[in-house]
């Protein structure tokens, strides 16, 4: 696996609103690894996206990462100027959103945008962009990239649209992709060629993927390892087969439970009772208490440490 | 496309028979012909507005260009023999108390009102692209000083403005041109921030950010193009509002100085003769009439094409 591309540690975000202070994301760290597929999993509201966005420092004003340190590549991007984050972006480190559908300008051609992020990053020939913008298009699976270049996005199916925004995500051969549930605005077989590119895309260039899904049945396509969020924390992280197989968190068994399955037929779906705390609610030190089957005392008056259950396998629960 | 080819009986088509692409095209054009034969839907559509309005604007640019280079009657040169003729055929909207052509005149005032009032209008739209993305998009304490400056402008008569910026200004032939512009800032950047603001949080511009553009590139390259549609239409109607004020300033005397003949100016020469020879308010007043007419089925077809 060598060198960690990404090094996230203690990183908080916090929201500013009426003078109150909200944390949404709670001295979280994690590691991604060069070339390493790593996923983040967890109910909506629960801080996947905010992680996210506070990596690609595309938080909105009121919002602030307000601890801790995200270490790229040997740079902390909480430091550095607005100039290098710019050089970073683009180049070095890319972004994928949820929904295709907007995600591109409506008023250039697909090429021109495609293009455009080898322009930003100091490529000015016009033919090598072109050549370049053709072969990140063929990559990303479009068929007839030439063709493909010159229509504008409403010309476009939402896979196709995820797939040009995947080809403007790889053309400068970033080191690290972030997938904002790539999938979750597409239909079910375009969601399974998308993933398959991703995948298939990581191998090739060697890219290391962030993926952020709510669905556990993405992140066991392509990811070699998983977090499992819950209001803000890590609750449990380790290798995808590990956390699948040998779910040790009530909520990460919670969450594997309720994914329908054949020999479940007729029996009503399993569901976690209640709803991920909204921000503005005092939580119990362990977040995921109030819900848990399983929450003794302590729960709601002690920190849960920090346990090894193997190799990579960290949680932290009082229960187990 | 698909769905208008197999609806349509014409083109020869048999059931389970893929169109081939000539007879799609055919299809197409019978489709589009159709929906131009019908006048009322024109309407609709905005494109009789469009058309309307171009050939009047044309017939009045035309004019003024024309003067340059041709008058039936020479403008300044006095002729007592024939004064305050009532229309000819050799005066179409006959001659003024000094026996000059008022056609010919109104021919060369349209060039100082358009001047002013596309001068205004480019000027005041330059300003306010600017005003409206910083503020739209940087938001905040300079947001709020800007826009509250704006409602403070607004909260005075617009004419008010302009009679202090043209006596407080050194008087010159053009001064007018900036107190008009002052006049126009206000609505044109209130509609640059809204489409700003509009687009500041879509998910392209996101993504824009996120593949390394700078801000300038992101306002310019990627949110000022979106906004052209709205700011166009405004635009062709503030230049008739523009030509409106001009001719209310020069009419009120603040504008062009005699003897060069300019709408306003024609008006309010004409008002002393009003009832010797009424023709005189007849040529620039219907000019502006038309002018403003044209312009505005432009804007309101603009709107109705692009926008809707």
């Amino acid at each position: 696996m060598g060198r960690n591309i990404l090094e996230v540690k203690h990183m908080t975000v916090t929201i500013h609103e009426n003078g109150e202070e909200y944390k949404v994301v709670n001295r979280i760290s994690f590691t991604v690894g060069e070339g390493e597929i790593v996923g983040i999993v967890g109910e909506s509201g629960c801080g996947k996206s905010m992680t996210a966005l506070a990596l690609q420092d595309l938080l909105k004003n009121h919002i602030k990462v307000t601890e801790g340190s995200m270490m790229f590549d040997g740079r902390d991007l909480r430091t550095i100027s607005a100039a290098e984050r710019r050089q970073i972006n683009g180049s070095d480190m890319t972004m994928i959103f949820q929904e295709p559908m907007t995600s591109l300008n409506p008023l250039y051609r697909i090429g021109a945008q495609v293009g455009e992020v080898l322009m930003l990053h100091g490529h000015h020939s016009h033919s090598e962009i072109e050549e370049r913008t053709i072969e990140a298009l063929r990559m990303a699976g479009l068929p007839d990239p030439e063709k493909t270049m010159r229509m504008y996005p409403h010309e476009l199916s939402g896979g196709m649209r995820q797939r040009v925004m995947i080809a403007m995500g790889i053309i400068a051969q970033p080191r690290l992709l972030i997938a904002d549930e790539p999938t979750t605005a597409l239909d079910v077989t375009t969601q399974a060629h998308v993933l398959e590119l991703l995948h298939r895309i990581n191998q090739q260039t060697g890219t290391a993927i962030l993926l952020i899904s709510h669905d556990l049945g993405v992140i066991n396509k392509i990811c070699s390892r998983v977090l499992v969020m819950y209001a803000g924390k890590i609750v449990e992280q380790g290798r995808t087969e590990d956390i699948l197989r040998n779910p040790v968190h009530p909520y990460t068994q919670g969450l594997i439970a309720s994914i329908p399955t054949r020999s479940m037929k007729g029996r009503p779906l399993a569901s976690i009772p209640g709803r991920v705390p909204p921000v503005t609610e005092e939580k119990p030190p362990c977040p995921f208490a109030s819900r848990c089957d399983k929450a003794e005392k302590r729960c709601f008056t002690e920190y849960p440490g920090r346990k090894t259950i193997s190799d990579e396998h960290i949680l932290w629960c009082h229960v187990k | 496309m698909a769905k208008a080819v197999n609806t349509s009986p014409a083109g020869g088509m048999k059931w389970g028979r893929q169109p081939n692409a000539a007879e799609k095209i055919r299809a197409e054009k019978q489709n589009r012909s159709k929906s131009k034969a019908s006048g009322l839907s024109s309407w609709v559509t905005g494109e009789a507005e469009l058309k309307m309005g171009f050939v009047i604007v044309g017939i009045v640019l035309f004019l003024a260009v024309l003067s340059f280079f041709y008058t039936p009657f020479d403008v300044y040169e006095m002729d007592t023999s024939v004064r305050s003729q009532a229309p000819s055929l050799q005066h179409f909207f006959g001659t003024d108390n000094f026996g000059r052509d008022v056609f010919s005149r109104a021919m060369v005032g349209a060039r100082f009102t358009l001047l002013v009032s596309v001068a205004t209008v480019i000027l005041a739209t330059g300003i306010s692209i600017v005003l409206g993305l910083v503020c739209g998009y940087v938001g905040g304490m300079l947001d709020e000083v800007v826009m509250r400056v704006i409602d403070a402008i607004n909260s005075f008569p617009s004419i008010l403005i302009a009679l202090v910026m043209v006596s407080v200004l050194n008087y010159g032939k053009l001064t007018i041109i900036p107190a008009l512009v002052i006049m126009f800032i206000p609505s044109f950047t209130r509609i640059v921030r809204t489409g700003t603001l509009q687009y500041k949080n879509a998910d392209f511009v996101k993504s824009n950010k996120v593949f390394g553009d700078s801000d300038f590139r992101i306002l310019f390259v990627h949110i000022l193009p979106n906004i052209y549609p709205l700011l166009l239409s405004s635009i062709v109607i503030g230049l008739s509002n523009a030509i409106l004020a001009e001719s209310s300033m020069s009419y009120l005397g603040l504008g062009i100085q005699p003897p060069i003949p300019s709408w306003g100016r024609m008006l309010k020469e004409a008002q002393d003769i009003i009832f010797s020879t009424p023709w005189a308010a007849l040529a620039p007043g219907l000019m502006i009439v038309f002018t403003i007419v044209g312009l505005n089925c432009i804007g309101e077809g603009i709107r109705k094409k692009y926008l809707s």
